[in-house]
């Protein structure tokens, strides 16, 4: 019985691995260039997902406080309540001449009890 | 001559392969780009005799490396070697599945790639003109080699990747386990099933008479 020469075999692989063809190991390079880019982007590509992902909690952030105190209709709630008041106390004033009667009628009604 | 003798306790040899391969992997990478420079070639013939065709092989080279930058970068470099053989392996079996797959479904024949058969040859013969090797034992070599890289092909998928891990790279059992996600007992069976078959075949100049 033989056993297998394995120092042989490992030579001749030896061999074989420098006898790549250049066009091999041309793309061979490139892949591992490729590769090793990859890593590097990926930094470069979860900074900038971090970035934009702070930019985004920023700007919603943003846009919930502007909802909240919503100053234009803040504004508009209190104008209403006191230039309304105002109006309705003018409105009051003016109308009081007009409706003098009903004044009249219920003292007359109130005779007309009595 | 150093041979592999299948009578001989396999934990000494583990032991042995294991340091080497320490050694090996301390003296020639620290960096990533370090692994992968003196990994490419042999990886490449690794998965070309497994795949037969050396555009595939290319392919499964290149998103191997892809991953083990991706996802394995911060490991240990020792852990390098049996993680990027893990993952051509996984490939290898993918690129089998789905060629069975073409094969039975879609009646695709694989086409033989002349090229590939004869890698060497064009090699040989630029290495003859360029280093003026003395052409005849430099032929003599490139078909001994050719041969064996045909049996090699010939064995079963396991079979291969037991011979080619444990022979070719120098991992030990428990490396070559885990490059192949199976485990130890399972590669020993499949290593020494190899062993038999290229025992049989192989010619006499990779074959030494026992002691």
């Amino acid at each position: 019985m033989k056993n297998i020469n394995e120092e042989k075999i490992q030579k001749d692989i030896k061999y074989l691995t420098e006898k790549t063809r250049s066009e091999d190991i041309f793309k061979l390079a490139n892949a591992r260039n490729k590769a090793l880019e990859q890593s590097q982007v990926n930094w470069a590509q979860s900074y900038l997902t971090w970035a934009a992902a702070s930019i985004a909690l920023l700007a919603v952030v943003t846009i919930a406080n502007v909802n909240l105190t919503d100053p234009i209709n803040s504004n508009v709630t209190n104008d209403k309540s006191e230039t309304f008041l105002a109006i309705e106390a003018q409105d009051n004033e003016y109308y009081d001449d007009f409706y003098y009667w009903l004044d009249i009628y219920d003292d007359s009604l109130v005779a007309i009890t009595e | 001559m150093k041979s592999i003798d299948m009578t001989s306790d396999p934990n000494t040899k583990d032991s042995s392969l294991e340091l080497e391969n320490q050694k090996t992997a301390i003296n020639n990478y620290h960096t990533m780009e370090q692994f992968l420079r003196y990994i490419e070639r042999r990886a490449f013939h690794f998965v070309r005799i497994s795949v037969d065709n050396v555009e595939d092989a290319h392919d499964i080279v290149q998103t191997s490396m892809y991953k083990l930058v991706k996802n394995y970068t911060d490991k240990s470099p020792a852990d390098w070697m049996p993680l990027f053989y893990r993952i051509m392996s996984n490939k290898v079996t993918d690129f089998h599945r789905r060629q069975s797959l073409r094969e039975r479904f879609f009646f695709q024949v694989p086409v033989e790639n002349e090229e590939d058969k004869d890698y060497l040859q064009s090699q040989v013969l630029l290495g003859v003109a360029l280093e003026s090797e003395a052409p005849l034992p430099s032929l003599e070599r490139e078909r001994q080699i050719d041969k064996l890289t045909q049996i090699i092909r010939m064995l079963p998928l396991r079979q291969k990747q037991a011979f080619m891990l444990r022979c070719w790279e120098g991992l030990s059992t428990r490396e070559t386990a885990k490059a192949m996600g199976c485990s130890e007992g399972s590669v020993k069976t499949h290593y020494s099933r190899a062993m038999s078959r290229l025992q049989e075949q192989l010619e006499d100049c990779y074959l030494e008479k026992h002691k």
